[in-house]
């Protein structure tokens, strides 16, 4: 699968994006880490075309004038949507993704259909988890199978930049978004909050808070896998996301025969 | 020192041992098998008047070797018999069921009994997995799964889904959740050092059986405390089982013969059949995933058929003989291992089951004074792994 590097022009600003594949569209929301594509990405390109717009400043764009808050951001995203998807969209986002697609959520419900949340930041009560750890163990934390990690092309340059300068830049670093969590009861989508059995830099806590406050929200462990779940287990994350896109919440039915248990 | 009174509920009564596995039924007598469920049933209530601790019974299947197919059963009517016994299910074969079921019906026991399961999250042997008919390769996987997923399931406090390489479930909130917390102590088999390490990790009781020598239980033990504090706890006595083949008796001699009697239609009879099947497992997956495993369960399962009582006696891998020589023989274990159960093992093979009572009513009167206290320490909490 092939993904065609793009570029919208927004009122605001320009947006790179990358697009790919066929079916209804899904709107993908990065990491802190930037835009890395991997085997997740293509599966689901399988069967929707996946936008994934790079957030403004990492992976060597730019920033863009008046868009320094997470609120700021996610207005941004659904000039986006208006503009290259249309009225709305399914949205996965990672990480600091689904932080950032809580707020889009909350700030454009209607541009948000299904909502899907891997590990989301921005709700990390007392400050637990975190990505505050030595590289060595940030790395274990990050990935239980990094030698699933995709070929990363990028100039070293740019990592460091994500990771040293951008990472902190829409949010400060707050652990917990507390406008944000005032707001979640807002969010009208169907969400699937999915969360690795290894994780350890989003806390536990962080499902809590979605699960009680977001009305509709189905959380979801996936075996095996750290922070970043659509690395370690991209078959697992991605054929439970899909048939969540596809069914919306009759995924809790079982469409499959099973012989055995 | 605490004690557990197991019971593998063994069909009793067979003339002449099967050579081929599974052992067609028509074997079985079900007006019969009516009678000794009933005594059996009797007898491992009748345990708690006569001073043991737990009750425990297993799961096994396609077999006269155990009449439990599902001791969740037996472990149901124990609540009711019984008022202040562990219940010791040691255990269900995790790997064959599903891990839900497992959940609900080890958190039904735990609470109808007030809180006295331990739980046991067992592997099986070899055979088993022809019986259910899934690929002994993955058993262990399957169990690492299932044992994270049914922890899950007793503590997570939201409707949750799970989706794992064995197991996918979209929608989990069991009724009724376990009363222990955070969930009931869990027990796994230490047969060798690796799954000795593998309970560890995974913060559970050790359970040890049949080991050739009191050596090797001590290798054994040594796994399990060495991987513990590895990974950040520190069991106590009250964290070890050691299981033994008891029997107790007037006189030592007639201890002897009656085990020797028993143990030789265990061995020849009960077990020859499901030797068979075992070797098959054995030799055509990777139930084992090392071959030192692997060598070590053949070569155990062939000192056990050929070993004699004085042998296992001298070894100090059974208790046999009059209550004076059984608590000399515990001693002896005991501190050897550090041990903090013994789980008893009395109805071997078709020793008459009135013996067997008379043997409990030995070790209530004689050997469980001398022993009790030994080794105090207090009810086993098992703290939560930490992913």
């Amino acid at each position: 699968m092939d993904f065609e590097k793009k570029v919208t022009k927004l009122e605001k600003g320009d947006i790179s994006y990358y697009v790919g594949g066929e079916g209804a569209p899904l709107l993908y929301l990065h990491g802190a880490g930037g835009l890395l594509i991997s085997k997740a990405h293509e599966l689901l390109a399988v069967n929707h075309r996946v936008y994934m717009p790079i957030t403004p400043g990492y992976d060597g764009t730019s920033f863009i004038d008046g868009v320094g808050s997470m609120s700021e951001l996610s207005n941004l995203t659904a000039d986006f949507i208006a503009i290259e998807i249309g009225d709305g969209c399914d949205v996965l986002g990672h990480s600091f993704g689904g932080w950032h697609a809580c707020w889009l959520a909350v700030n454009h419900p209607a541009k948000v259909e299904l909502l899907v949340l891997e590990a989301p930041a921005g709700f990390r009560p007392g400050g637990k988890g975190g990505l505050d750890h030595p590289p060595d163990e940030l790395a274990r934390r990050l990935m239980a199978y990094p030698e699933n990690r995709p070929k990363d092309d990028r100039p070293l340059e740019i990592i460091k930049s994500n990771r040293d300068n951008i990472r902190l830049y829409y949010h400060g670093g707050m652990p917990l978004d507390e406008e944000l969590f005032g707001r979640l009861g807002e969010i009208e989508s169907s969400t699937l909050l999915v969360y690795g059995t290894l994780e350890s830099i989003v806390p536990i806590e962080t499902c809590r808070i979605l699960k009680e406050k977001i009305p509709r929200l189905f959380l979801h462990y996936v075996y095996d896998a750290a922070h970043t779940i659509e690395v370690d287990q991209p078959e697992r994350l991605t054929g439970l996301v899909s048939d969540f896109l596809e069914r919306g919440e009759a995924f809790l039915v079982n469409n499959r025969t099973v012989t055995s248990i | 020192m605490r004690f557990t009174f197991f019971h593998l509920m063994p069909w009793d009564r067979f003339s002449a041992p099967e050579e081929h596995w599974p052992v067609k039924n028509t074997y079985f007598d079900p007006v019969e098998a009516t009678k000794l469920y009933r005594i059996y049933i009797d007898t491992m209530a009748y345990a708690e008047e006569c001073g043991w601790d737990g009750i425990g019974c297993n799961e096994h299947h396609f077999s006269p070797y155990g009449m439990m197919n599902n001791c969740n059963l037996i472990g149901a009517m124990l609540t009711e018999k019984t008022k202040k016994s562990k219940i010791c299910m040691f255990g269900n074969l995790v790997p064959l069921l599903n891990p839900i079921r497992v959940a609900e019906e080890y958190a039904m026991l735990d609470v109808i009994s007030g809180g006295r399961l331990m739980a046991g999250f067992l592997r099986g042997i070899p055979h088993e997995y022809i019986a259910y008919n899934v690929n002994p390769d993955e058993s262990r996987s399957r169990l690492n799964e299932a044992t994270q997923l049914i922890k899950k399931a007793w503590t997570e406090p939201d409707p949750f889904g799970w989706e794992g390489k064995h197991y996918q479930f979209r929608s989990v909130s069991i009724w009724p959740r376990p009363i222990q917390q955070p969930h009931p102590p869990i027990m796994m088999s230490g047969g060798n050092e690796d799954s000795a390490r593998y309970a560890a990790r995974n913060h559970a009781m050790l359970g040890i059986n049949f080991i050739p020598n009191l050596a090797k239980g001590r290798k054994i033990i040594e796994a399990y405390l060495d991987e513990a504090k590895l990974v950040g706890w520190s069991p106590g006595p009250e964290h070890i089982f050691i299981t033994l083949h008891t029997c107790i008796a007037e006189a030592d001699d007639v201890a002897i013969e009656t085990l020797k009697s028993g143990a030789n239609y265990f061995n020849s009879t009960l077990m020859n059949v499901q030797r068979n099947a075992q070797q098959i497992v054995l030799q055509k997956t990777r139930f084992y995933q090392s071959k030192k495993n692997r060598e070590f369960f053949v070569e155990r399962l062939k000192k056990a058929k050929s070993r004699t009582i004085e042998e296992a006696i001298f070894d100090g891998t059974v208790l046999c003989g009059k209550p004076e020589t059984v608590v000399k023989q515990i001693k002896r274990a005991q501190a050897e291992l550090g041990f903090g159960w013994i789980n008893t093992n009395m109805k071997i093979g078709n020793i008459h089951n009135d013996v067997v009572t008379k043997g409990m009513e030995l070790f209530r009167d004689f050997v469980a004074p001398e022993v009790r206290d030994i080794q105090k320490s207090p009810d086993p909490v098992v703290p939560m792994a930490v992913a």
